[in-house]
């Protein structure tokens, strides 16, 4: 099982089928995770819980970009999107995975994340 | 005059052969056979002779006298105890007319009292008991001192040359009164054109008589300078004097001055009387006023002009046929456009409208607006058509036409009015805006292609991902100390639930797309989503929702290819219940058809979270829905736009999205030009 103090990955994804396979993919590298559907859900307060934020782009609502925007100054952020234009326009600030994506490859990501904001 | 030839030549006679025999017979003496020869001779001249002394007593009357009166020669002695005087008193009132006796004794008692000559025409008293008419001329005999000695008279006998003079002055009255009471001026002129006589209606019509014109070279141009208007004087004085110089009838009309000074027109005609040598004696003419008659003509004529410059001048083409004969109407825009003039249709009795229908009508239009004429002909309803009309350089061009009958009171056609316009530019770009929709349609088709691709693309590295996260996930649990097995099985599972999602993509996907344009059939559009509905109200039941329709009944038949507007309908539904959250019990999709105009609209509601901006719904990457699964937007759109149709997405405030569908109901612009 995961650790209680291992460090929590906030996820924010729509599909409800992806967002239960990342958890499942995070949960089984050793960390814990917080899965959202919506960015606005979450709030500024709960961000110094999370060691960092994955998140799609393509969200109702306030999408994956503007949450980056909002929090990057707080917690690392890594992107992942089905869409090639919005892959290119993120990759420049940010870490971006296109969907489908290597899940080791995703892991590393978020392992390198969470020591950088250690 | 005849009578006073006779009358004078009768007088010489008696005062040549007879003055001797009379003097002698006066003093009583002499050669007593002399004396009868005389009387004899007096006596036989068809005349009546007569002599009185300087007093006027009779003392000589001639035979034919006494027996003219019936009466003895005493009759013109004096009677016992009466004058010379008072004898002639009473022979005037018992022999001569009342009306004639006071006239004429006092004309005598003039001649005797001067002694001039004496002269008379009276009425007499015939032994038969009527009236004759005399004329009597006497002459004064006088000395060798100049002294009147007698007095010798001759009565000839003037009834008949009376009467003839009466009857000529009968009819010459009649003549004028029919010259003044004929409504026409007229006019007597010499061989030279001189004016010699106006009627009476003519004097007073200009005001003036021939008389008041200055004699001299100049008269007849100065007369008509004084009468004709100066704008018509040298045409109508030169036609005048050519008639004068040819003797050919003279006919103008021009303005003739009134007394008033008012110009009017007026009609002349003059012709020439010749006499038996084919000399001209006299020109005789006769003018009309006819001012309010050209007035009214004019009025007419300005009329028709005006009607004329309109019929001219409107970008139109107008023609008209008269119902039973005479000839074709053609404004001048239309002779101009075809280079066909009316006279090139007429036929024995009026027109021959098959000649306009062979040379000038496109032979696959002619058929059919033979038949719209005979329905115009059989019920006068107005007709409008469109059809190709053979211009004047051989194009064929598309002209409408339309056509109206004119009906009498009692029902009866008069004439049929067309009009007809050029619409060959407007079918024209018409037909190239088809042609460029067309094209439009299917570059959108193309579009819609690679906005398909890549939403299948989305659709599919969606689950596509999660298998991945998943394997790698489960790879994880495997490989970890001791291993997960139990999270590895549940990891495993939900692998083969992410495929079968990826499967049931690819499921839909090929039942919208295997199928190969089929042609379209009518189709009951209540009816469809009925059917299309019934297989996802279980679908929307497990998550809360109800699905309710509002149908209109009695929507027309649309002709639609039926399964892919079943998907289209199926794709809207889904999308309306994949886009409401959770949790919103109670919440329904309303599927509504109605009829709006020539479209049939099909509108699918929904209370879900709708779209940020209604504009980008088509964008396959948008969605509302908490699920990202389902078919886009787009390709609803390019099934909906492949049969000519529109869809909308608008916001339902406070929450939801309606999605509108509208279908033609029948393709009107085709049907206009075919």
């Amino acid at each position: 099982m995961t650790p209680a103090n291992s460090p929590v990955v906030a996820l924010v994804e729509d599909d409800t089928r992806l967002r239960d396979s990342l958890v499942d993919l995070f949960e089984s590298a050793g960390y814990r995770v917080h899965a959202f559907g919506r960015s606005e859900e979450l709030v500024d307060a709960s961000l110094a819980d999370y060691a960092c934020v994955v998140s799609d782009i393509g969200l109702p609502g306030a999408d994956g970009l503007a949450l980056a925007r909002r929090v990057m100054s707080a917690l690392p952020v890594i992107l992942i999107t089905g869409r090639d234009d919005l892959a290119a326009r993120a990759g420049r600030e940010h870490t971006v995975f296109r969907k489908p994506f290597d899940g080791r490859a995703l892991i590393a990501a978020v392992a390198t994340a969470v020591r950088t904001k250690g | 005059m005849a009578a006073t030839i006779v009358i004078a030549t009768a007088a010489l006679i008696v005062g040549a052969l007879a003055g001797a025999a009379v003097a002698r017979w006066r003093g009583r003496r002499g050669d007593r056979a002399a004396d009868r020869i005389a009387r004899r001779f007096v006596d036989g001249i068809p005349a009546f002779g007569w002599s009185t002394d300087p007093a006027g007593s009779f003392t000589y009357v001639s035979a034919g006298i006494l027996s003219f009166y019936g009466v003895g020669a005493d009759t013109f002695l004096p009677a016992r105890g009466e004058n010379g005087t008072q004898k002639a008193e009473r022979f005037h009132r018992t022999m001569i007319h009342p009306e004639d006796a006071s006239p004429r004794l006092e004309t005598w008692r003039r001649a005797l009292a001067t002694g001039t000559p004496f002269r008379s025409d009276h009425r007499c008293l015939r032994a038969d008991g009527t009236w004759r008419w005399m004329r009597t001329e006497a002459k004064p005999e006088r000395d060798a001192d100049g002294a009147i000695v007698a007095w010798h008279g001759l009565s000839v006998e003037i009834d008949e040359e009376k009467r003839v003079e009466a009857a000529l002055q009968s009819r010459e009255a009649t003549l004028q009164r029919l010259i003044d009471t004929v409504p026409a001026l007229i006019w007597r002129a010499s061989p030279e054109g001189e004016a010699n006589y106006f009627s009476g209606r003519l004097r007073e019509y200009i005001g003036v008589r021939p008389e008041d014109f200055p004699a001299g070279e100049h008269r007849l141009e100065i007369s008509n300078r004084q009468l004709f208007h100066p704008d018509d004087f040298e045409a109508a004085h030169g036609s005048l004097l050519r008639s004068l110089a040819s003797g050919e009838p003279f006919r103008e009309r021009f303005r003739l001055r009134r007394a008033d000074g008012v110009y009017r027109w007026s009609e002349h005609r003059a012709e020439a009387l010749r006499d038996e040598h084919g000399r001209i004696v006299e020109w005789y003419g006769v003018c009309l006023d006819i001012d309010d008659m050209v007035h009214v003509q004019e009025q007419l004529a300005q009329r028709e002009r005006e009607l004329r410059t309109l019929v001219d001048t409107i970008p139109a083409m107008l023609f008209s046929s008269p119902a039973l004969a005479g000839p074709f109407f053609m404004s001048s825009h239309l002779i101009k456009y075809t280079g066909y003039v009316p006279e090139d249709f007429l036929a024995p009795g009026g027109t021959d409208p098959e000649r306009f229908r062979q040379e000038l009508m496109h032979p696959e239009d002619a058929p059919r607006v033979g038949e719209t004429y005979a329905r115009h002909f059989a019920n006068g309803q107005p007709v409008a058509h469109r059809y190709r009309l053979r211009r004047a350089d051989g194009a064929w061009r598309w002209v409408e036409s339309r056509c109206a009958s004119l009906v009498d009171e009692t029902g009866t056609t008069i004439g049929r009015y067309g009009i007809m316009i050029d619409v060959d530019d407007e079918i024209q770009s018409q037909r190239v805006l088809r042609d460029t929709q067309e094209r439009l349609a299917s570059a959108s088709q193309a579009a819609s292609l690679s906005e398909l691709s890549a939403s299948i693309a989305h659709e599919v590295n969606q689950p596509l991902a999660a298998i991945i996260a998943n394997a790698q996930a489960c790879q994880n649990w495997l490989s970890a100390e001791p291993p997960n097995i139990a999270r590895a099985r549940t990891t495993a599972e939900r692998v083969i639930g992410d495929a079968n999602a990826v499967v049931e993509v690819v499921t839909r996907i090929r039942a919208l797309f295997k199928r190969t344009p089929e042609p379209r059939a009518t189709a009951d559009i209540n009816r469809l989503v009925s059917e299309t509905t019934a297989v996802l109200r279980e679908e929307a039941a497990t998550r809360g929702l109800a699905i309710e329709l509002r149908l209109t009944p009695d929507l027309p038949q649309l002709a639609i290819d039926r399964v892919q507007i079943q998907q289209v309908i199926a794709n809207l539904a889904r999308n309306g219940i994949e886009a409401t959250p959770d949790g919103v019990d109670g919440a329904s999709i309303v599927l509504e058809t109605r009829r709006d105009g020539s479209d049939l609209l099909i509108t699918v509601t929904d209370q879900g979270v709708g779209f940020a901006d209604p504009n980008r719904a088509f964008d396959p990457f948008v969605t509302t829905k908490v699920n990202g699964m389902g078919m886009g937007l787009a390709i609803a759109r390019s099934v909906v736009e492949a049969h000519e149709g529109r869809i909308k997405v608008a916001p339902t405030p406070p929450r939801g999205t309606a999605v509108t569908v509208s279908l033609p109901i029948e393709d009107t612009f085709a049907g206009a030009l075919t």
